[in-house]
């Protein structure tokens, strides 16, 4: 009998023996003997070959011709779908929830005879942001989810990805990259989750940190209220609402740019290293299901993307309206502010007014536009308000009239359509950052990254723009 | 020297380590280490050398022999740990991370003195004891043991000859970077070797002639097969594939590891499978194909690893 020692050694003599790559070769004969089982007790009706229409349209849609204008078309109809069907249950919920809500309420607290400030901070403050958030945001949340959610049942948006992978492995990240991005045009957060499905960690942190450049849902009232009333007036009668609307989609695109550069930037210094694998299914086309699919993405996506909105709108809704209300010595804060930030607003070819809009609407980009128009009342006493710290919007052409006033011109509006899409992720997305890298590093790197881009871009907009004018 | 207490430390330990691999690569390839070549080794002046060369004599790791320096019994079982925490590190980057290949080395280089030796054993259960790392490398076992290997390099390979690569040096670091753009790593079958002129080799390497400078082939070395295998006729890789075509996998090449490995295998890319290519993007890459009635976009660069043979008879 030998001794335990010997076995031990030989077998320790015998493992260097056997091949390299020996654990592999075992691997690869099990998923081979695995697949031959399966062949041999699998029967399946039908042939294995694609019908010949899905073929087609594969071909139509990943033609090197054909796929870029199709797939730019579907955007701008999903955009022109949001846009123009959110208009209508939008103004019917300003109606219901700012105009007879808010009235409703004052007259409450009028009755129950409550001190005038407490008024103001829970009607005028908190509850008239919340119902702002809700107006502006549930309609086009209620359009784009469910439109993105069937063009994903349809099979589009993984061609999508396949079409755009080459640009993107040439930038160092991810085809499927282009699917979070596309979800970011609905909500940034939302977009920030989505890359889960990114297997490898470096070109996952890419697609995380430039997700903000996909315009969401929260800035698009933004751009298309500033393409309406500034842009689309420059152009000939008639041509306004296709012009705003083109505009609108040149900063979408140009957003795609940024995301591209800096994914190649990132790629290059911070997050450095090869392209890994990429695989992708690109499943059969097939009919979606309507009804559960509007269902579920309105559970799944639109309703709990409103209550995160509007959990972080009531405390905004009282910082607005305590930064126009509080006064030091003779001023109120927000004009304080106001006056303390113009020099550098100018510079980026915005207002003092804005860059306070877009401090106090970290929680949420929806009430930038309100929080615009109700801080430049206030600082330039223009009429048309409903009384400081109230957030309010009238029909487009006071609005020029409030802005004109407040001394805007078009210069002003292509900025901020720039800074819109160039500036730090809401609170919802650095916290989503934040809780998807664990990492405070990343997390404000995705913050300063933006605000970085977006103020030489607007310096440079508006310094060229002056030396032309 | 109180004010950095633990970088002194960390440095002093980082030297002795990197010193004790050196006497062990002179053992092993049966030069004795002088103090000239291990002040090479360490980049650093013959004065440093010495007093590195002083304390491990100090703490019974190494002794002098004539004019060379050799290893204690001590010392060789310590160096062979740090050899086994580097290999082992470098492997673990391959398999789990997505570090580039040219890092793993550098990167390597760092962890190995700072993990100790409980976090070396995790680190080997966790691989689930891999005997080479990434470069073919053999890692030693905890017990210490390292089998001596005699590998021939490309640059000496008989022509004609078929056989396979077994370890790559990672150092020139550039140099290893143009070997691993080659699609050379260890386990890669070569055929047909022919050297040239100049000194570079001509070989078949997965269905394509390449052309291995000389700079190169002595970097690489290979083993004869042990056993004679049969390879199907016609054998190329899928990116070579024209659209409408149809192969059946061979195999996935050695230099595919990893998670790439893993997810090919998940999408039953195995020995056998029939695969057609349907069509490619607007750019030509990534492309798309039919693989058990699923259809997969594979980048070119992937699917460059995947070696596949015509099917032997029409479709039934």
């Amino acid at each position: 009998m030998k001794h335990p020692e010997d076995v031990i050694r030989s077998a320790e003599e015998l493992r260097w023996q056997l091949p390299q790559n020996l654990h592999d070769r075992i691997a690869e004969s099990i998923y081979g003997e695995a697949a031959r089982i399966a062949s041999r007790s699998i029967r399946r009706n039908g042939s294995s070959r694609r019908l010949v229409w899905q073929q087609k349209l594969d071909r139509i849609l990943t033609h090197p011709w054909t796929a870029f204008p199709i797939m730019v078309l579907v955007l701008g109809v999903i955009l022109w779908l949001t846009i123009v069907g959110a208009n209508v249950p939008s103004g019917m919920l300003a109606t219901l929830l700012v105009d007879q809500g808010h009235a409703l309420l004052s007259g409450w607290f009028a009755a129950a005879g409550a001190p005038v400030w407490l008024k103001g901070l829970l009607v005028d403050g908190m509850y008239l942001a919340t119902a702002w958030v809700i107006a502006v945001m549930l309609p086009p949340m209620a359009i784009f989810f469910p439109c993105f959610t069937l063009l994903e049942d349809f099979g589009f948006l993984p061609r999508v990805a396949f079409n755009l992978d080459r640009v993107f492995q040439k930038a160092g990240a991810h085809g499927k990259q282009a699917l979070t991005m596309a979800m970011g045009l609905g909500c940034n957060a939302a977009g920030v989750v989505a890359t889960r499905i990114i297997d490898s960690p470096r070109e996952r942190l890419i697609a995380i940190l430039t997700n903000n450049f996909s315009l969401c849902n929260g800035r698009w009232p933004t751009q298309i209220l500033m393409a309406g009333v500034f842009i689309g007036t420059l152009a000939p009668k008639g041509w306004g609402g296709s012009i705003a609307a083109l505009s609108v989609l040149v900063v979408a695109l140009l957003g795609f740019g940024f995301a591209l550069l800096t994914s190649w930037l990132l790629a290059r210094t911070l997050l450095r290293g090869e392209a890994t694998s990429f695989s992708l299914e690109l499943p059969p086309y097939r009919p979606p299901n309507f009804w559960k699919t509007l269902y579920t993405s309105l559970i799944d996506r639109t309703l709990i993307v409103l209550w995160r909105a509007v959990v972080f709108a009531l405390p905004a809704g009282a910082a607005i309206w305590l930064c126009a209300n509080v006064s030091i010595g003779g001023q109120s804060a927000a004009a304080w502010f106001v006056q303390f930030a113009d020099p550098l607003a100018w510079v980026m070819g915005l207002t003092g007014v804005i860059l306070l809009a877009y401090i106090v609407a970290i929680p949420a980009n929806e009430i930038v536009v309100p929080t615009i128009l109700m801080l430049t009342v206030l600082v330039t006493g223009a009429s048309g308000g409903a009384g400081a710290g109230v957030m309010f919007e009238t029909d487009d052409e006071s609005v020029r009239a409030i802005l004109t006033a407040g001394g805007w011109t078009t210069l002003t509006a292509v900025c901020l359509m720039l800074f819109s899409l160039c500036h730090n992720p809401c609170s919802t997305t650095i916290y989503t950052i934040y809780k998807e890298t664990r990492s405070f590093k990343w997390t404000t790197v995705s913050v300063v990254m933006p605000l970085a881009i977006g103020f030489v871009l607007c310096s440079t907009v508006a310094a060229v723009w002056r030396w032309l004018a | 020297m109180k004010r950095f207490p633990k970088s002194q430390a960390e440095s002093s330990r980082e030297r002795i380590e990197d010193a004790l691999k050196h006497l062990l690569d002179c053992d092993e390839s049966g030069r004795g280490a002088t103090l000239e070549s291990l002040a090479g080794a360490l980049g650093k002046p013959r004065q440093v050398a010495a007093e590195v060369l002083g304390e491990l004599r100090g703490r019974g790791l190494a002794g002098a022999l004539g004019d060379s320096h050799r290893l204690t019994e001590d010392g060789r079982v310590y160096a062979l740990q740090v050899v086994r925490s580097h290999r082992l590190y470098e492997t673990w980057l391959a398999r789990e991370t997505g570090t580039p290949a040219d890092s793993w080395h550098r990167e390597a280089h760092k962890a190995e003195h700072l993990m100790n030796p409980d976090e070396v054993d995790a680190l080997a259960d966790l691989l689930n004891h891999p005997r080479f790392d990434p470069h073919g490398d053999p890692i030693p076992t905890r017990e210490g043991h390292l089998p001596k290997r005699s590998l021939v390099s490309l640059a000496s390979w008989p022509d004609e000859e078929a056989g396979h690569v077994e370890h790559i040096e990672d150092e020139p670091e550039a140099l290893f970077r143009r070997i691993q753009t080659l699609g050379l790593a260890p386990g890669t079958r070569l055929d047909g070797a022919l050297h040239l002129a100049d000194g570079s080799v001509e070989c078949t390497v997965e269905g394509r002639r390449l052309i291995v400078p000389s700079a190169l082939a002595s970097l690489i070395h290979l083993e004869r097969l042990d056993e004679p295998d049969h390879r199907p006729e016609g054998l190329h890789r899928l990116s070579d594939l024209p659209i409408g075509g149809d192969a059946v996998v061979y195999s996935l090449s050695p230099s595919c590891n990893g998670a790439e490995r893993r997810r090919l295998l998940d999408l039953g890319v195995v020995p056998g499978t029939r695969i057609h290519c349907e069509f490619a993007s607007p750019f030509g890459s990534p492309r798309s194909y039919l693989i058990r009635g699923a259809l997969i976009a594979l980048r070119n660069q992937q699917a460059e690893r995947i070696l596949v043979h015509p099917p032997a008879s029409s479709p039934p």
